[in-house]
């Protein structure tokens, strides 16, 4: 197969499953906040009927906004929110299938995955400000100390990721997410390196989310405090899509922290391909495992923390990243950087 | 901190507090929807509780002590002939939009013509519709109108 | 940075932080907000003069309605007034009666001000909890009085129902319940980590201020004023209790300072403390007659004889409750007033939103636990709109009603 077909495809299929499994998601995120309210909860499919509604009610643009901005960013966020699930995703899927080739060595760039997760945010907090209602600029003030609190340790992380991937394979692009994925962060680890990637993984616990906007950091949504924030002024398709971006950012944040964290496909655990019945399913069982990670990642950091926890104020973020957080990724990249001194001792 | 995460988990494996809505009730457009789920039973009310209102028109006196204690003004007397004192005497409708289930004319009544049941399922779109005026029939029967 | 640029934010009369409708202007400052200004009067119902035309028991259901959450409050400070007035004497049994169903509310009031202001810092799942707990109090209550919220169980001189038999027994079990799962309860409400980020050192009220703007109930206590009506000024069954003393959270060892977490604190206590009330009414509760004159007509008769005035004060679930009544030979007393607590709590937001940030403004405001409801008592309009009267105005109108009543008199 050409190699662009292959991308193709796996783009296409990205996307559609991508949107998919991100309401489906964003479904199964509330089934599970439910039960852990002991509640019944929305049906599963309620993301998608929400979205379906959502389309065919009135859109209502305030009076006093600047239109193109108010227009503009709910569709910003949703094509970037889906480069960057399609950026995440289909070098790690190119490893899952075992599709070498050069032309994808250098997909998935670390630093480019940074910005990709930024922009929805900044589409977010443009939006906001142009509503020009007094809550939404208060939620975009907010979305933005939370957006630069958590740059540090994401930043962190990466480099440590990319300092570790030059160790790991000098051959390959160490800023690349092929690389991560193919060679796992926790192979040739001593004891400090490992406990410093486990740090790393904490301090992701609370990245994941302060990126998503989930409790305890949805201070820009804030319903008691400023009435859902920079979304207050939104209605209809456009809050639609930005309701679409956010389920395929968590899905993509998400998928970020497997990939980075815990590569190990079937194979690899296994130690070869699974055959069942003369068929080859390795595939379809690396795919069915990945969606495991996900979801248990998912669960863990999204539903859990938010049912158990009340939402904290914007300086108490901004100190929790900037001190706690950055402190504890900090701490994980010396670990990490130190790890083969202590082994060579 | 911990005791916040024990109870979390707890409630996750728990039962869950929500009583669904009984199904004998929902409107008729999702019923058929619903047949095929779980029937919900209605949670059972106390003995004692104060729910709809009912009426016995022939234990009725016509006394008209329930119309003074009734802190909503719900109820409204009518004239009817007596056919077995051969006098005219009153008779009460209640509309039940305005009671407030006090059980005041209940306690009041010398006869015991006022009950409230254990049913609450009473919502309606019309506030004075016949099913919400308890006795109407009874008044479109005997009501001796003005000039009779 | 000589002159900062501030804005005005408005919040309510409708806002998701809020139950009931009262407006908020906040000279804002970036997060920081630096005035606040109040405005009430948006759910004014005239139930005052409402009752100037019902006789003295359908006012009990009238003044039920003033408030969904005090709904034995109201009724309980306005039957203590007309009591006081016309000197009936309570039987003994109905008192205890009284005490149980009034804490009872206290304890359902309180889980439900927990639920409301662990959602207004975004923590639902304990405002789920809390409601969840709080549904066990809602059944007991309902067993006992046939109603969940509107509990219609006083009347002017007693009780209408009795707590015997498998009631009783509903109640020991609620109260079982309740001591069982008071531990969790405390461990979850004092010792979250989260829950004391946002509460603690904010939305501080010091003892002076207090004492200064007439806080009362448990806002009052959280900043170490040791006020409370039911040991006080102690109606119903309260002057039995020998143990009985106003909650501040010197009681868990610690100096009151005045801020939201002292308040749940408080709230926390009092919980236990209803719970044991409770207990002990039940266990001491004496026999005989519920109700001085259980013929709704002939205390409508009786009280048409009286010509006197009366007062009834109550520690309700928020504060201290007070009513008073003017009878004058008459089906219908002529003054009815009303004093709810959250009125005199009011005032206490100016000194809390002061160097508040603008997250802190709905748990501040959830804070004192306000009834809106409970304390429009009065509204000035003129035209279409409202109209803001000065003191001397509100003064000369208040002299010209006394009056006016007392040459009735
Ligand atoms: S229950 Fe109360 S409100 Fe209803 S009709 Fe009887 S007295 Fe009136
Ligand atoms: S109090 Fe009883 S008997 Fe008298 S009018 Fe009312 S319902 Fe009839």
């Amino acid at each position: 197969m050409n190699e662009l077909t292959v991308f193709l495809i796996m783009v296409i299929s990205t996307l559609i499953g991508g949107i998919y499994l991100g309401l489906l998601g964003r479904g199964i995120d509330r089934k599970i906040a439910a039960k852990f309210q002991s509640r019944i909860g929305p049906p599963i499919r309620q993301g998608f009927w929400d979205l379906k509604k959502l389309m065919l009610k009135q859109t209502i643009v305030p009076e006093n906004s600047i239109t193109w901005v108010f227009k503009g960013a709910p569709l910003v966020a949703l094509v970037t929110s889906a480069m960057l699930l399609v950026y995440i995703m289909v070098p790690y899927l190119l490893y899952l299938t075992g599709y070498e080739s050069p032309m994808f060595a250098h997909m998935g760039d670390f630093i480019l995955v940074i910005y990709l997760l930024m922009i929805p945010a900044i589409a977010l907090v443009a939006g906001g400000f142009s509503a020009g209602s007094p809550l939404s600029t208060i939620g975009s003030q907010r979305e933005m100390v939370v957006l630069m609190a958590t740059e540090l340790p994401l930043a962190v992380t990466v480099i440590a990721f990319a300092v570790k991937m030059s160790v790991l394979a000098p051959s390959m692009p160490s800023f690349s997410i092929f690389t991560a994925a193919s060679n796992p962060v926790w192979n040739g680890m001593g004891p400090a390196g490992i406990l410093g990637v486990i740090l790393l993984a904490s301090a992701f616990l609370f990245i994941i989310p302060a990126e998503t906007g989930k409790i305890p950091f949805d201070q820009a949504e804030a319903e008691t405090e400023i009435a859902e924030g920079l979304l207050a002024e939104y209605s209809g398709k456009y809050l639609a899509f930005f309701q679409l971006a956010e389920a395929l950012k968590s899905l993509g944040v998400v998928a970020l922290v497997v990939v980075l964290f815990f590569p190990q496909g079937v194979s690899t655990i296994m130690g070869g391909q699974m055959i069942a019945g003369g068929i080859n399913i390795t595939v379809p069982c690396e795919i069915m495992f990945f969606l495991l990670k996900v979801s248990v990642v998912y669960s863990v950091s999204i539903s859990f923390i938010r049912v158990s926890m009340a939402r904290l104020k914007i300086s108490q973020v901004s100190k929790f990243f900037i001190y706690s957080v950055s402190a504890v990724s900090i701490t994980g990249f010396i670990l990490i950087m130190i790890d083969p001194r202590i082994m060579a001792m | 901190m911990l005791s916040t995460v024990s109870r979390i988990m707890q409630q996750f494996f728990g039962r869950r507090s929500t009583n669904v809505f009984p199904v004998k009730y929902a409107p008729e457009s999702v019923i058929d929807a619903l047949a095929g789920g779980d029937i919900h039973p209605p949670i059972s009310m106390p003995e004692g509780y104060r729910g709809k209102l009912s009426y016995d028109f022939d234990k009725c006196i016509g006394c008209g002590m329930c119309l003074k204690v009734c802190p909503a003004k719900a109820l409204e007397d009518y004239p009817i002939m007596d056919t077995e004192k051969n006098r005219p005497s009153k008779r009460i409708v209640f509309y039940r939009g305005k009671c407030t289930y006090c059980e005041e004319c209940v306690k009041v009544c010398p006869v015991g013509a006022i009950k409230l049941n254990p049913d609450f399922m009473m919502a309606n779109y019309e506030k004075y519709g016949d099913d919400q005026i308890e006795g109407i029939e009874k008044r479109r029967e005997f009501e001796v109108k003005e000039g009779q | 940075m000589s002159n900062k640029e501030t804005y005005k934010l408005q919040i309510g009369p409708t806002h998701p932080a809020f139950k009931e409708p009262v407006r908020f202007e906040f000279e804002v400052d970036g997060e920081h907000v630096l005035h606040a200004d109040i405005d009430m009067g948006y759910t004014h119902r005239g139930i005052e003069h409402v009752s100037k035309e019902r006789n003295f028991i359908q006012i009990i259901y009238l003044l039920e309605r003033i408030c969904g959450i005090c709904s034995t409050s109201h009724p309980m400070a306005y039957c203590l007034a007309v009591e006081n007035a016309a000197e009936i004497e309570v039987p003994a049994r109905a008192k205890y009666i009284r005490t149980i169903v009034g804490e009872l509310e206290r304890l359902h009031s309180h889980l439900l001000w927990a639920g409301v202001a662990a959602h207004e810092v975004g923590f639902d799942t304990l405002f789920y909890t809390t409601w969840d707990i709080r549904e066990k109090v809602m059944d007991c209550l309902e067993v006992i009085s046939g109603n969940r919220v509107n509990y219609a169980m006083l009347t002017i001189g007693g009780v209408r129902r009795d707590i015997i038999g498998e009631v009783a027994e509903a109640v020991n079990k609620t109260v079982e319940y309740y001591s069982d799962l008071y531990s969790q309860l405390e461990d979850i409400m004092l010792n979250d980590m989260s829950l004391r980020l946002r509460t603690e050192n904010v939305g501080i009220l010091t003892y002076d201020e207090a004492l200064k703007l007439c806080a009362v109930g448990p806002t009052a206590r959280a900043s170490g004023l040791a006020k409370d009506v039911r040991a006080d000024y102690a109606v119903n069954a309260y002057p039995d209790i020998p143990w009985l003393k106003a909650i501040t959270p010197n009681d868990v060892g610690k100096k009151p300072v005045g801020d939201i977490y002292d308040r749940i604190v408080v709230r926390v206590l009092e919980i236990k403390q209803s719970v044991d009330i409770i207990r002990f009414c039940m266990e001491n509760m004496p026999g005989g007659e519920i109700v001085a004159e259980p013929k709704a007509v002939k205390v409508i008769n009786q009280l048409k004889k009286v010509k006197a005035h009366g007062i009834g004060r109550y520690e309700g679930p928020r504060g201290e409750v007070s009513h008073y009544d003017i009878l004058d030979n008459n089906e219908c007393p002529v003054g009815v007033k009303v004093k709810a607590p959250t009125y005199s709590n009011i005032i206490s937001w100016v000194p809390m939103f002061r160097g508040a940030e603008i997250a802190d403004i709905p748990i501040i405001m959830s804070s004192i636990d306000p009834c809106i409801a409970c304390s429009d008592r009065a509204s000035f309009v003129e035209g279409e709109g409202k109209k803001t009267v000065s003191f001397g105005e509100l003064r000369k109108l208040s002299m010209e009603k006394m009056n006016k009543i007392r040459r009735g008199l």
